[in-house]
């Protein structure tokens, strides 16, 4: 608006001004107008919510679940009015399958929060916002929950403790607590690969092999869960089922070296050489569990995938 | 037996990690260096440090580079898996301190980073999945790539130094006493002038006259910056010193005439020498760094008047020669010429701007460096602090402005630069006087660091200098 002005040359030029720079405020009454928002899109996939199958299967657990509850009250009504006794018998058989329901739920959501714990402590490690304080809190939290699995827990309680910064706790928590951890999850990775390569050995059918890596994985990825202080019940067992199919890919491209150095070592074992030279599913069963150990580890630990 | 067994297995174990790490390495790991270079507050540091936390947004999932993501979307969605910085191994260059950085610009009272006197460097690991189709998905069996951007912050003013790895003592002193002599460095070096008159340096080096002079001549080059906006100053390491103590070597200053053996001259001619020998180490901190950017301050030029436009003209002209010249591995350096602070001018203006740095970078009023081969030209603002907008007039014109808050003020201001010319400006232009461009008051940044800094321009600068590697 300011150099461009047309016109007609016979018309009386409009005013000019030099073509001098000479920069400076504006004198104006023009309102400021409204600093524009910098909020970059979310290149995230948008979630999705609950679709057809999700209604379907609530559907049938609320119709499974009601039906069972009316049926219930139903047989003892029934035996109420048959005798009072068995009615008062059936009433308390009822009572103490509910308690023992309620019971294994508690359980489970202990089991729950506490790997929510660890997702706490995850969230409060890579937030640069975190006061250190609070990050510290959790990390205390964590190793609190770990107890006695690790050597040492004084010596890294007053460790972290001393910590000046996030940057140093996280290092620290990796050195003391982690790396250990690791380790552990490690060994218990080798120790199902070399199982899984003997069950792979003696199942009777090559169509087994599946079935004997799915069970020992079920069995590793709970004993790791167990080295990580995690309670594996049902709810968490599928939670970390679905971190590790989360992680799995970085963990498989990122632990390559790692991943085929066990290859290599399985291999060089007397037991498991042998083994995978004379049965062909062998070898690659005992290196899907050393890579699942390490792959569980990692969605367990409060470092995740931060840890590199 | 078992422990004969767990040994050669740990030992399998530990030789087979070794080697398959460097198998690794040589498959996944690549390297992409640039070098940001610039003269002194032209925003090299702010540059850096946007780029830092912009691609570290990106990787949490925020489209801060839209330009870029666009690049990386051309092989296959989601394939930035994630971004970190790679803790400094045992170079010996000074790292970018990157958090202070940004607590600089997140903390409650915003505000820039100071400035810095030396070379930084601070490097990015990009994790990039494979790209799609079938060679890509053979691609991803290998690993994930893991791309090293290795970023160097180097002080332009060292470039400027190039030029004397051509020339004796003698001859740059004459040379840049010629310079020193004409106005308004007569002015901004009066006192260094003054000096030499008194000294003759034929006689026996004393060693306290020639640091007396050095500080002097020191001085003035500091005020020619500072007052004038001068940018063709040498030598670099006296305005740029570098971390450290400062070695003897630094100290002379230009002086005309021949001496003989323990004289001054003498003195300071191998003082001379073993500056440019430095020189030359230091420039080959530069050594692989291919891709280069150099950042020019076009706008704080223009403003500060003739002298300093030509004087800038000329300095970028040198750095473009020096970095546009010469095959690193085979390969010609890329450089990109990107005129900063684009936020100061409305948008109008913004084209202008990188037609002024093309004709500025290629002509180089009198240096006789030819136009660079290979550059490219950019408008950036590394941190957007301003709103574009426009504003009426007391008389009544209506004129394009950006509204922004000035350092240490409460309320926005209407700011306008006027218009931007597209060439070196005819003599009609300028108005005699200088100006400096304000300080805008940076806007404020979510500490945590999940959506970037507002910027504009640095994505489509990206993609252009590393768009071919990802
Ligand atoms: N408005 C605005 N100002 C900027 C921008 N970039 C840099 N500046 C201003 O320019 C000043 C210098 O920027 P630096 O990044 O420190 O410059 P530098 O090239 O590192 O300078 P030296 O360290 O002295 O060599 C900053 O303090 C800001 O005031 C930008 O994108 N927008
Ligand atoms: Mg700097």
């Amino acid at each position: 608006m300011s150099g461009f002005r047309p016109g007609f040359s016979d018309e009386p030029p409009p005013p000019q001004r030099e073509p001098v720079l000479e920069p400076g405020f504006v004198e104006t009454t023009t309102p400021a107008p409204a600093a524009p928002d910098w909020s970059p899109a979310s290149t995230a996939p948008p979630a999705t919510g609950v679709g057809a199958l999700g209604w379907i299967a609530g559907g049938l657990c609320l119709l499974l679940g009601g039906s069972l509850v009316m049926s219930m009250i139903g047989f003892a009504m029934d035996q109420m009015a048959r005798s009072p006794t068995l009615g008062f018998v059936t009433l308390g058989v009822q009572a103490a399958a509910v308690l023992a329901l309620g019971a294994g739920a508690g359980m489970e959501l202990r089991a729950w929060r506490r790997l929510r714990l660890v997702d706490g402590l995850r969230l409060a490690l890579t937030d640069p916002a975190m006061p250190l304080e609070t990050a510290r809190a959790a990390a205390i939290d964590w190793l609190d929950l770990l107890g006695a699995r690790l050597p040492e827990v004084a010596i890294t309680r007053q460790a972290l403790l001393d910590c000046t910064s996030i940057a140093e706790l996280r290092a620290m928590l990796d050195h003391r607590a982690i790396a250990p951890l690791q380790e552990q999850s490690r060994r218990a990775g080798e120790r199902a690969g070399l199982q899984g390569a003997a069950l792979v050995a003696i199942a009777p059918s090559p169509a087994l092999d599946g079935l004997v890596a799915g069970v020992r994985g079920l069995v590793l990825l709970r004993e790791v869960a167990a080295i990580h202080g995690l309670r594996p019940g049902l709810s968490v067992t599928i939670g970390l089922l679905r971190r590790v199919a989360h992680t799995a890919l970085g963990v498989a491209a990122v632990d390559v070296a790692a991943a085929s150095a066990a290859d290599y070592a399985l291999g060089a074992m007397p037991g498991v050489k042998h083994i995978a030279a004379a049965v062909p599913g062998a070898g690659l069963t005992a290196r899907r569990l050393y890579r699942l150990a390490l792959a569980v580890a990692e969605a367990c630990s409060p470092r995740g995938d931060f840890t590199r | 037996m078992a422990t004969a067994v767990t040994g050669l297995r740990d030992w399998a174990l530990a030789s087979a990690t070794r080697g398959l790490s460097v198998v690794d390495r040589a498959l996944n790991e690549e390297d992409i260096r640039l070098a940001i270079t610039g003269l002194s507050g032209a925003g090299k540091t702010v540059f850096l440090t946007s780029l830092i936390a912009n691609l570290l947004a990106m990787a949490q999932g925020r489209a801060t580079l839209p330009a870029l993501q666009a690049v990386l979307d051309r092989h296959g969605g989601g394939r930035l898996r994630g971004v970190r910085l790679v803790p400094p191994g045992a170079g010996a260059t000074p790292p970018f301190d990157i958090a202070a950085k940004l607590a600089d610009l997140a903390g409650d009272s915003p505000h820039w980073p100071a400035r810095t006197d030396h070379l930084a460097e601070i490097a990015l690991e990009l994790e990039i999945g494979p790209r799609g189709g079938m060679l890509g998905q053979m691609r991803g069996f290998v690993g994930v790539r893991r791309l090293r951007l290795r970023l160097l912050d180097y002080p332009g003013e060292w470039l400027l130094d190039l030029p004397m790895l051509g020339q004796g003592f003698s001859a740059w002193s004459r040379e840049t006493l010629a310079l020193l002599r004409q106005s308004p460095r007569a002015e901004a070096a009066r006192p260094f002038l003054d000096y030499l008159g008194q000294i003759d340096g034929r006689r026996q080096a004393e060693e306290a006259l020639v640091r007396r002079g050095h500080r002097l001549y020191r001085e003035a080059l500091a005020r020619a910056q500072a007052e004038h906006g001068l940018r063709w100053l040498q030598p670099g390491r006296f305005l740029a010193p570098g971390p450290g103590v400062e070695q003897p070597f630094l100290w002379f200053f230009p002086i005309e005439g021949a001496g003989g053996p323990g004289s001054m001259i003498a003195l300071m001619s191998r003082r001379f020498e073993a500056y440019r020998a430095d020189m030359r180490s230091r420039l080959e901190a530069l050594r692989g760094f291919d891709r280069r950017i150099v950042l020019v301050d076009v706008l704080g030029a223009l403003a500060a008047g003739r002298a300093a436009f030509e004087d800038t003209e000329r300095a970028i002209a040198a750095i473009g020669a020096a970095l546009g010249g010469g095959r690193w591995f085979g390969r010609a350096a890329q450089v990109a010429f990107v005129a900063t602070k684009a936020d100061h001018v409305p948008e109008l203006e913004r084209a202008n701007l990188r037609e002024l740095l093309k004709s500025m970078a290629e002509s180089g009023a009198g240096s006789g460096a030819g136009p660079v081969a290979g550059a490219s030209f950019h408008v950036a603002a590394a941190i957007v602090s301003t709103t574009d907008g426009w504003a009426d007039r007391p008389d009544g014109q209506r004129e394009d402005v950006v509204w922004g808050r000035v350092l240490g003020e409460a309320a926005p201001r209407a700011y306008r630069v006027g218009s931007v010319p597209i060439r070196q400006p005819p003599a009609g232009f300028w108005s005699g006087r200088s100006f400096r461009l304000p300080i805008f008051t940076p806007p404020s940044i979510d500490p945590s660091g999940a959506t970037g800094v507002p910027h504009l321009g640095l994505d489509t600068l990206l993609a252009d200098v590393i768009g071919d590697r990802l």
